[in-house]
């Protein structure tokens, strides 16, 4: 089963909703590849993530207008990531490389004493809008798994 | 509930300021607090009124001694629990933007009845 985890170096996105675990099961039942439908369920939903990022990062909508952005950070923004397994669990790494992106990206999500956090950036990974969102993707891909044997 | 959150954080003896208030070119605090609060969403609704509340915070502290830094977030999530917050985890670093304070963090949030009366 896939979890939700969110570490304090970078995030990432897993599956949970309610019913979760009967939805496995009946996906079982039907012969149905659970690890591909898992990983296209995670990937749509790290996507739909990672384009509210992209929009928290326009320039406009960075603190002092972007004016003193360069591009370093968002050119650092995991963009087709993998699917990582541990045994059943599964996630997959919404955010940013920080070999790429330098470390910007934690002053901007988390601020510093001197320095607000860009809130719109953090609500893109952590607001209850996008758990939302990201329970209603995957609870629609496994749906459509479901839907699609039954065809 | 910001003010029962900063009443908490002040029994612990350290100032307690909002994250981004203070003045870059002027030196930090020694040691110090800093909260946001990132919301306030509604939590169950009745009769198309919401009935409750979950707040979410982030409480961070900084100081000049590593020492104090591992140990006070983990003292004020005590606290705060104490208090009724609710904090899971025991915290993640933070860069402090200056080179003599690092930083550590913790997430709080506390659940509010709506007392309010409907107008």
């Amino acid at each position: 089963m896939a979890a939700i985890r969110h570490s304090g170096a970078n995030h990432t996105v897993g599956v949970e909703f309610t019913g979760f675990s009967e939805v496995i099961k009946r996906l079982q039942s039907l012969d149905k590849d659970v690890k591909a439908i898992t990983e296209d369920a995670l990937k749509q939903a790290a996507a739909a993530v990672t384009k509210k990022a992209e929009t928290a990062m326009e320039k406009g909508n960075l603190p002092a207008r972007g004016r003193y952005s360069t591009g370093k950070t968002l050119s650092g923004m995991l963009r087709d990531p993998r699917v990582i397994w541990r045994g059943t669990e599964a996630e997959i790494p919404v955010g940013f490389d920080s070999e790429k992106s330098g470390l910007a990206w934690i002053y901007l999500i988390r601020g510093n004493p001197a320095h607000q956090k860009d809130q719109a950036l953090y609500d893109a990974f952590y607001s209850s809008e996008t758990e939302g969102e990201v329970r209603a993707i995957e609870k629609r891909v496994f749906y459509a798994g479901i839907e699609d044997a039954q065809k | 509930m910001k003010e029962l959150l900063i009443s908490t954080l002040e029994t612990l003896g350290y100032p307690v300021f909002l994250q981004g208030s203070l003045n870059e070119a002027a030196p930090y605090p020694e040691s110090f607090f800093t909260f946001w609060n990132n919301s306030s969403d509604d939590l169950r609704h009745y009769d198309n009124r919401a009935n409750a509340f979950v707040w979410n915070f982030d409480v961070n502290f900084y100081s000049i001694d590593p020492a104090l830094v591992q140990s006070v977030p983990l003292a004020a999530k005590a606290a705060l629990r104490r208090a009724g917050f609710i904090v899971g985890g025991r915290g993640f670093d933070l860069p402090s933007g200056v080179e003599t304070h690092t930083g550590r963090g913790i997430n709080a949030i506390i659940i509010e009845n709506n007392t309010e009366e409907e107008e």
